[in-house]
């Protein structure tokens, strides 16, 4: 009945050592589009942002260690991104003109005992932690524009998603999980441990565009 | 005077689609109509744009009434539809009087009706679309009983008063798929299953994605960092049941995909129900 030979596995992805963005992946994802591989979340910013700058059509869209563009041809989509010259400090995680936020946050959430049990620090020092942090924004993601923000304290790293997800978590809500903090952007389900939450508003139809937060800017937490 | 549509009963859900948006480095859903040839096929018999918005209907059941009149055209799952006793075929537009009551039966196969409306339904626009997102509650609310919606002025060309056959809708669905960047995860024999076997619809299914049961495709454990996702990505969970993510899913997932749908034939997977079987193959 079907005889479709399975795709040829060895053509798919194709691997190479970029002078500046370590090792790289390149695969295809469908036959519109192509997904590069790279290390983590400071590169993926060096990435996108090279890549809009050089080739702006492709629409660059970040995820956490990898980069969507719309192509065709993955081997072509390597040999761009190999020949891009990335002005990249690999100390700095953002670009020092990316507007930078700051967001008043009551620190009151549900999970922060439970946080401080985990990572063997007082409630006191979660949040100092939480604070005293500069985040970078490597993308939006989830639904309504999620900000996945890179930049947690090492302490606070450890800290695992939720065994069972809560069925709702209220709009505004600050999380950490995974090495990860975010601000739930709208009520819905959600799997992190809430710190805190925050009135700003990330998320606005009338914007243009619709989110407060880019990929590239810079987030610090203000308590109130 | 602006013409309206009014809403007297709407069926199991009833939405405001178009061509959806294209926001998605902004963390927006694609959105828009699940089976946009349907749509657009519509929108071409009333003489609209073929992205205009209309509304989509979920295995029917809708009654509209048009206190001004309208010319409209129905594509899509097929169900009877009468206007004030009179049958109308689907796939060819029609002159409704004013107060004409059109009032949509339950479709018999497919699964969702699209209906045009010319001029198109003129709602203010939300970053770009009047398409509901469901998932992240962007767009015109889901029709209600008393819902009025306006009718636009806004045409592309004349309506079309004769029937046009429609692509049928054939049983099973066969869909064609590309290699998607996780293959790697999954082994070789994964590949080769995916196309051997029908997929099942399950209950659980609706415009963030289609929930398949059959052969579990053997995975790797685990789960990736986050990664941008696209209205046919083929993930896989940890049970291996494939699940095929729709138009208003989330833009981003941890799960690896395999595949991912053509885009050409995403508009199958609009119309496939709960309990159809579904078979996929590499394109």
């Amino acid at each position: 009945m079907h005889r479709m030979a399975r795709p040829e596995l060895a053509s798919l992805a194709r691997s190479a050592e970029h002078p500046n963005l370590g090792t790289l992946r390149v695969a295809p994802y469908g036959r519109d589009h192509v997904l590069i591989d790279v290390s983590g979340p400071t590169t993926v910013t060096a990435l996108r942002a090279a890549l809009l700058h050089e080739q702006p059509t492709l629409r660059p869209r970040p995820g956490w260690s990898s980069v969507l563009v719309r192509a065709t041809d993955s081997a072509k989509v390597l040999e761009l991104v190999m020949s891009l010259d990335v002005g990249f400090d690999r100390n700095s995680a953002a670009d020092i003109a990316a507007p930078h936020h700051v967001i008043d946050t009551s620190y009151d959430g549900d999970d922060l005992e439970t946080v401080a049990r985990l990572t063997d620090l007082t409630v006191d020092a979660v949040i100092d932690a939480h604070r005293g942090a500069t985040y970078c924004v490597v993308f939006l993601g989830f639904t309504r524009a999620f900000a996945y923000l890179d930049g947690l304290d090492p302490r606070l790293v450890a800290v695992p998603r939720l065994a069972t997800p809560r069925v709702r978590v209220p709009s505004g809500s600050i999380g950490i999980a995974a090495g990860q903090t975010g601000i739930y952007p709208m009520a819905s389900p959600g799997g992190w441990h809430l710190l805190g939450h925050t009135d700003a508003v990330l998320f606005d139809t009338s914007r243009t565009p619709p989110s407060l937060l880019a990929p590239g800017d810079t987030v610090q937490f203000r308590a109130v | 005077m602006t013409a309206t549509i009014e809403v007297l009963a709407p069926g199991a859900l009833a939405l405001v689609e178009d061509g959806g948006r294209d926001l998605a480095e902004w963390g927006v859903a694609r959105s828009g109509a699940a089976d946009r040839r349907a749509l657009a096929l519509a929108n071409r018999l009333t003489g609209n744009a073929p992205n205009a918005a209309g509304l989509e209907c979920l295995l029917g059941g809708v009654s509209l009434r048009f206190p001004e009149g309208a010319i409209v055209a129905m594509s899509g799952a097929q169900c009877q539809i009468t206007a004030d006793r009179r049958a109308l075929d689907m796939n060819r537009a029609h002159h409704l009087a004013a107060g004409a009551v059109l009032t949509m039966g339950l479709a018999t196969s497919g699964l969702r009706t699209y209906i045009s409306f010319r001029g198109g339904i003129d709602v203010e626009p939300v970053l770009g679309s009047r398409s509901r997102d469901v998932l992240a509650m962007i767009g015109p609310e889901p029709l209600a009983v008393g819902t009025t919606l306006p009718i636009g002025s806004e045409t592309d060309g004349d309506a079309w008063f004769e029937f046009i056959s429609p692509a049928p809708l054939t049983q099973p669905v066969t869909v064609r798929v590309a290699p998607g960047p996780r293959t790697d995860w999954f082994d070789s024999s994964a590949l080769e299953l995916l196309v051997a076997n029908q997929y099942t619809v399950r209950g659980e299914s609706d415009r963030t994605g289609i929930r398949f049961m059959g052969v579990p495709l053997p995975r790797r454990s685990g789960d990736l960092a986050s990664e941008p996702t696209l209205p046919g990505s083929v993930q896989v969970p940890p049970d291996g049941q494939p699940i095929v993510l729709g138009p208003d899913a989330g833009v981003s997932g941890g799960y690896p995909v395999i595949a991912a749908v053509l885009d050409d034939d995403l508009d199958l997977l609009g119309q496939v129900r709960p309990g159809d079987a579904v078979t996929f193959r590499w394109a």
